[in-house]
């Protein structure tokens, strides 16, 4: 069997094409190849929480890659030697964990509480500038505008208890 | 004292569950809401919920916490560290319930609590501290004649605060207003106390803190130091004990003004005196915290000491098990915390299910956990998930243990900190034990996570990707990959 995915890592994107007969896995990403062998593991996949975590486990040029990898719809998460690699997976790479550069639209990165709003609708605002304080997980963070421009719309108000992803500040990039 | 209750969650939970049971105590841990199933609610003899996820509402919650111990025939109740541990009206209302509370005298926790007043009754005692002022809130003109006595940079520090909470770098004096706002407002929101003070930011300053411990027999002794210079938002994420460039001499000297800070508040049980420590060996009093410290498994592994033990046998009245002459400060210790938050993105904090997690071992290897792999890391609280502490013969050999231990642990789900510690432990200058609490912002930002294994992470994402869904079912076993033993093939035993 033959495969090629599309893995998103931060802004680059590896063309991973796998090809595995029995144990022997030859692979290449970006063109790069490897070759593996696949080695038995003792856990079985199981799904937990939306996710199905993988224990996989390759010899590559005879050293031992020993891999937990977690998969989800858009995302698949693997830990390696005390790192954790984030892949995206979905079409707009929007899913790869970081804060997204330079779109003007700043959102809650998690679940919070709107302490204050540093800026009005039709002020001028820089990379870089606070635009809103709000508070999760017991820490007070000051979210940034992420472009220079102007605020288009405020979607929050101050006490306001928002969801992780929520909308909460417009910019139009000048 | 038979069965106490632990009036916390999390790790420190789950090691006071484990002191009780060294000393053959029942245990009673509490549960919120969002807890149930949670390590530290399954640790203890027994387990209370005590009401919903917020923290206000259940751990921070003193009547359904004495609620809890009457329930369960608790006789007496630790607060582990943060929620309530540092809260005198606590420690009065378990005292006045007819309970033991395995902490530090009310009024010693009051006076300590209230930095001003530590301030004051560590300059009475002696104890050098970091210039400083107090600050007018509203008078903004008052405020920058203050700033300008302290001298810029400078701090602002909440009066009862703790943990990095409530605090403000001030490089400029235009920068005065906004941080005292800030600073005010989530001292207020975090403690209910929107008091603010000003201390003088020292350039490049070491972390060192002397761990103290007293009986009720007129017994106050130091269990050496640890260093916790390895900061992000002002909270410690690395520390160590000893500290690399202690010395006898000043050892000695930075103990002495600890025991007479303790001694100065009639202090019993286990705390810490906190000092900065700057590049020519001069010390300044920061603060004492009045409780057993996050980082405490440092000192443990130098010492040899059960500090739990200690402190559950000073509670109930009996002397420390040692006298200062049986301590002795035994090779290396570094713990690292493992957090759930994200060093791409100034370390914000991560939440949700926790998919996979296999914590390290070996020779000398410690770790305090208090998440499995399954449950969902809460927003409600703090995100600690684990420390890993390791000790050795030696600074290099700790680090080395310490190191390997992070190569081999498995945390997925929430984006953790776990490669960020992997780069501080790896960096030359903390190799070389060239600390300070802007170690972080010198070295590692911002910061990028190095990705030596790119391409084998990827080869098995596609793998894992490609691989058949197991079969839902019961969400757990599946059949999509042979097990070794249903690959092997006809086997027998060689006799």
């Amino acid at each position: 069997m033959s495969t090629t995915t599309r893995l998103r890592a931060g802004d680059r994107v590896l063309e991973v094409t796998v090809l595995a007969e029995g144990d022997a896995v030859r692979a290449s990403v970006d063109g790069r190849p490897i070759e593996a062998r696949r080695l038995p593991v003792p856990t079985p996949p199981f799904a937990t929480a939306g996710a199905v975590v993988h224990e996989v486990a390759l010899a590559i040029d005879g050293r031992t890659c020993h891999a937990v990898v977690a998969t989800s719809r858009d995302r698949v998460l693997v830990s390696l030697g005390g790192r954790t690699y984030v892949f995206a997976t979905g079409e707009d790479g929007a899913a790869a964990g970081g804060s997204g550069g330079g779109t003007g639209k700043i959102a809650a990165p998690m679940p919070g509480k709107v302490i204050a709003i540093l800026v009005q609708t039709g002020d001028r605002v820089e990379h870089g500038q606070g635009v809103l304080v709000i508070e999760a997980m017991k820490m007070e963070t000051t979210l940034t505008a992420d472009v220079d421009g102007e605020v288009a719309r405020i979607a929050a108000t101050v006490g306001e208890t928002v969801d992780g992803g929520a909308l909460l500040v417009e910019i139009t990039p000048a | 004292m038979r069965r106490v209750l632990i009036a916390n969650r999390g790790e420190i939970a789950v090691r006071i569950a484990r002191g009780c049971r060294a000393l053959g105590l029942e245990s009673v841990a509490v549960a919120s809401d969002a807890d149930l199933g949670a390590p530290h609610a399954l640790a203890a003899d027994r387990m209370v919920r005590i009401g919903p996820a917020p923290a206000r509402e259940s751990y921070l919650n003193v009547a359904a916490l004495l609620d809890a111990a009457r329930a369960s025939g608790a006789d007496a109740v630790h607060p582990g560290y943060g929620f309530l541990a540092e809260n005198a009206a606590f420690a009065r209302a378990v005292e006045a319930a007819g309970l033991l509370w395995i902490g530090p005298p009310p009024d010693a926790i009051a006076t300590m609590g209230d930095k001003l007043a530590a301030r004051a009754a560590a300059a009475a005692a002696g104890v050098p501290l970091v210039p400083g002022s107090e600050v007018a809130m509203g008078d903004s003109a008052a405020a920058a004649r203050q700033a300008d006595g302290v001298s810029y940079p400078l701090l602002v520090k909440a009066a009862a605060g703790g943990g990095g909470k409530g605090m403000r770098v001030v490089r400029r004096p235009d920068e005065l207003t906004a941080a005292l706002e800030a600073a005010g407002r989530e001292a207020e929101g975090a403690f209910a106390d929107g008091r603010v003070y000003l201390e003088r930011l020292l350039e490049r300053p070491r972390h060192v803190e002397i761990q103290v411990f007293a009986d009720r027999h007129g017994h106050v002794l130091h269990l050496g130091e640890r260093e916790c210079s390895i900061q992000r938002r002002h909270q410690k994420i690395v520390e160590e004990s000893p500290c690399p460039v202690m010395t006898p001499p000043l050892r000695a000297a930075m103990a002495e003004a600890a025991l007479a800070a303790a001694r100065a508040v009639g202090y019993v049980n286990a705390g810490t005196v906190e000092f900065l420590l700057d590049a020519s060996g001069r010390f300044y009093f920061l603060e004492m915290n009045t409780r057993l410290q996050v980082e405490h498994p440092v000192t443990e592994l130098v010492t040899g000491l059960d500090m739990v033990v200690e402190q559950l046998r000073v509670a109930r009245g009996e002397s420390l098990s040692v006298t200062q002459a049986d301590v002795t400060l035994r090779g290396h210790a570094i713990e690292v915390r493992l957090y759930a938050e994200d060093p791409h993105t100034s370390f914000l904090p991560s939440a949700g299910p926790l998919l996979a997690w296999r914590a390290p071992a070996g020779p000398s290897v410690r770790v305090d956990a208090g998440v499995a792999a399954g449950m969902t890391i809460p927003v409600d609280y703090d995100p600690m998930l684990a420390k890993i502490a390791a000790w050795g013969p030696d600074r290099d050999a700790a680090v080395d243990r310490l190191r390997g231990a992070l190569a081999e642990t498995v945390v997925l789900g929430p984006a953790t900190n776990l490669a960020f510690l992997g780069c501080v432990l790896d960096h030359p200058a903390f190799r070389r034990g060239d600390t300070h609490t802007g170690f972080i912002d010198e070295h590692l930002h911002p910061w990028q996570q190095p990705e030596p294994d790119l391409d084998a992470a990827a080869v098995a994402a596609a793998l894992a990707a490609a691989a058949p869904a197991p079969h839902a079912a019961g969400g757990g076993q599946a059949a999509a990959v042979p097990t070794p033993w249903e690959r092997l093939g006809r086997w027998r035993l060689a006799t």
